[in-house]
């Protein structure tokens, strides 16, 4: 089985950016590192494990980007990708689907039955590229993946979706698709320092005649830093007194509640029990 | 369906339509009445909801026109799909939807068919000097606010974070424009097949996500009593919480703790054992529904936030409530 994984390297702010007094100062290269955007290392750990339950399975790492991009392939290399590949080309923010576009053809090029790629990017993500892949190959994708498994006897993959709340989907989809990582408790491995150093005489680059592409339809206003937004402001009830309703605001809108008048004829746990009887949280026994 | 520059694609939950769809209306109610448009709200409705009483409810919040879908099969693929048909042929500004999970897919799904970028998770809208619609997005781990401008050629496809705007019923007495409902099939159904869905474990489940919770502070004393809390929590399918104390303590490790330097919980229930409720733990609480606190000191602040106060030593309680369990 074919596996290509499609990785990149995102910008990372170090230091505590709410110290700093403005947006160079935030973007200040001695502020600013390069990662590997961990979304895809948790695709690459994903990839590992579908190799090491099959037999064969052969991973091909791909990633477009400027010259620092190649790290993000050296990573892949010593977590333990056969194959890298380096498209030298650089996309900014808005063209996402010119990338996805491009993404499309190496893919096709390179062979694959499956593509994997992080859910978003930790920095400008928009968590468009992976169902652009699909789009415009035309294949299934499933977003959110935390678990993939391979059903015996070429039938399709048994994936688990994270859909909110900590529950799962299990999907099946079949071959050829996209699926678009999620982070999970799943650690990513560690990369092995050998491979990561021979991985610079594997990577195969190719060159992109940059297109000027369409232009997208936006106009980029400003940039600066960013002001925390407010969280909803709850509006206290009218009846409060004033005490109460600054005491809601700080708390973020836990009202000053009713309560029940504790009754000292009956113990704790009887009020705890019969509590939550009342409110359906436990069924009652007796 | 032309002269809706405006379009809001709510999302359905049992109950109704969510929240943060009522959020994203008022948001577009705000700039449209500024600007003179008509917002459409879309929907997937079930052929037997009452899209009446929806339309009504819509209204009240600056809806204009409210069409129905139906898409079959119904994933995030398919009606992704319908809806980018629809853009293509009635070519809106804007198409905001809430960023959740479901929101998140169908707005990829309809950037990725108009060939057009995905302005997601936006904090603000607002407009230009020449009413042209404004986005403002947060990168970098919300360090850095970029700003972009419509120019007007494409639909802009835009996720809007929920929790951050108020819902009001800016526009009472409003009347909608209820559309026939519309039926899409997609010509190649998805392939991809859901076969079921599996509920978090508690036991593992990240407390951020937790439906129900068991707490506890210092007032539970030591490592050996605060075994109740998870035995209580085993009980009730419950995931376990802590203060800073308890997590000083290493009752509870640092993904547990709740508060200003924690985590903030959102769960149905909460049983608060020998916590005192210092605000920088309650800050955490704030979207907690039912909160039960166990704490000997009945001045606690805690106890002006519960629904239930119990006076009484908690790692008592917690005993005698385990042995009523147990016993039957
Ligand atoms: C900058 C800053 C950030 C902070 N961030 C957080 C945070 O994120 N999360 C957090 O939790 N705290 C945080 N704190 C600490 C917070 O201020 C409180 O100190 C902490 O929440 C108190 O924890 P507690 O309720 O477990 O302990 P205490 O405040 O000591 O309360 C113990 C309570 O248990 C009761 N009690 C004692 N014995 C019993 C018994 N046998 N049965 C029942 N009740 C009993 C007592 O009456 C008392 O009310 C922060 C503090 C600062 C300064």
């Amino acid at each position: 089985m074919k596996v290509v994984v499609l990785i990149k390297m995102t910008t990372v702010i170090r230091g505590n950016p709410n110290r700093a007094e403005n947006l160079e100062a935030i973007l200040d290269p001695g502020n600013v590192a390069l990662d590997v955007n961990s979304y895809d290392l948790a695709a690459l750990e994903e990839a590992q494990r579908l190799k090491e339950s099959i037999d064969y399975v052969h991973i091909t790492a791909v990633t477009v980007g400027p010259e620092s991009a190649v790290k993000a392939l050296q990573i892949a290399h010593g977590m333990g990708a056969d194959e890298l590949i380096w498209v030298d080309a650089q996309y900014e923010g808005g063209r996402e689907m010119e990338l996805a576009g491009l993404l499309a053809e190496v893919v096709s090029k390179q062979g694959f039955d499956l593509v994997l790629c992080g859910l978003k990017s930790d920095d400008v993500g928009t968590g468009l590229v992976g169902i652009g892949v699909a789009e415009i190959l035309g294949i299934p994708a499933v977003t959110r993946s935390v678990k993939i498994e391979i059903l015996p006897d070429g039938g399709p993959l048994q994936i688990h979706r994270h859909v909110g709340k900590g529950n799962r989907e299990v999907v099946h989809c079949p071959l050829p698709a996209v699926i678009t990582v999620e982070r999970s408790r799943r650690m990513p491995r560690y990369p092995g320092v050998a491979r990561y150093l021979a991985a610079r005489k594997k990577i195969i680059r190719y060159a992109v005649e940059q297109q000027p592409g369409t232009q997208v339809s936006l106009r980029h206003v400003e940039t600066k830093k960013a002001q925390p937004r407010p969280k909803k402001i709850f509006t206290p009830d009218d009846n409060l007194s004033a005490a109460d309703r600054m005491k809601m605001i700080m708390t973020g809108g836990m009202a000053r509640k009713k309560k029940k008048k504790a009754q000292s004829v009956v113990s704790g746990s009887e009020q705890l029990y019969n509590f939550l009887v009342k409110n359906g949280f436990l069924k009652n026994k007796a | 369906m032309e002269q809706n520059k405006l379009w809001v694609v709510a999302e359905n939950v049992d109950e109704g339509l969510r929240e943060a769809s009522f959020e994203v209306l008022t948001e577009v109610a705000r700039l449209a009445s500024r600007r003179g448009d008509q917002i459409m709200v879309l929907f997937c409705s079930a052929p037997d909801a009452d899209v009446n009483k929806i339309g009504v409810e819509l209204a009240s919040y600056g809806a204009d026109a409210l069409l129905p879908l139906e898409v079959v099969p119904n994933s995030s693929r398919c009606v992704g799909g319908a809806i980018a048909d629809l853009a293509k042929e009635c070519r809106p500004d804007a198409i905001f939807i809430a960023e959740t999970i479901w929101g998140h897919d169908v707005a990829a799904w309809v950037a990725a068919k108009l060939r057009t970028t995905l302005l997601s998770n936006c904090v603000e809208l607002g407009l230009g000097p020449d009413q042209e619609l404004t986005v403002t997005r947060h990168v970098y781990s919300d360090t850095v606010a970029v700003k972009y401008a419509s120019l007007g050629e494409q639909t802009m496809v835009i996720t809007i974070q929920p929790g951050l705007f108020n819902v009001k019923k800016a526009f009472p007495g409003k009347t909608i424009n209820l559309l026939e409902r519309h039926a899409a099939q997609a010509q190649n159904p998805d392939p991809v097949q859901v076969l079921g869905f599996i509920k978090a474990d508690p036991r593992t489940v990240d407390i951020v996500d937790a439906e129900r919770l068991v707490v506890g502070g210092k007032g539970m004393g030591t490592a050996e009593n605060y075994k109740l809390i998870h035995e209580v929590a085993e009980i009730l399918g419950a995931a376990v919480g802590g203060t800073r104390v308890a997590r000083d303590n290493g009752w509870v490790t640092l993904d547990r703790q709740i508060g200003q330097t924690g985590k903030t919980v959102a769960p149905e229930l909460l049983i608060s054992c020998g916590v005192s409720g210092a605000i920088q733990h309650t800050m955490g609480l704030k979207e907690t529904k039912c909160l039960v606190a166990i704490n000997t000191d009945k001045h606690a602040p805690i106890h002006k936030l519960a629904d239930l106060s119990i006076v009484d030593d908690a790692p008592r309680v917690l005993k005698e409530f385990i042995a009523k369990i147990k016993t039957g």
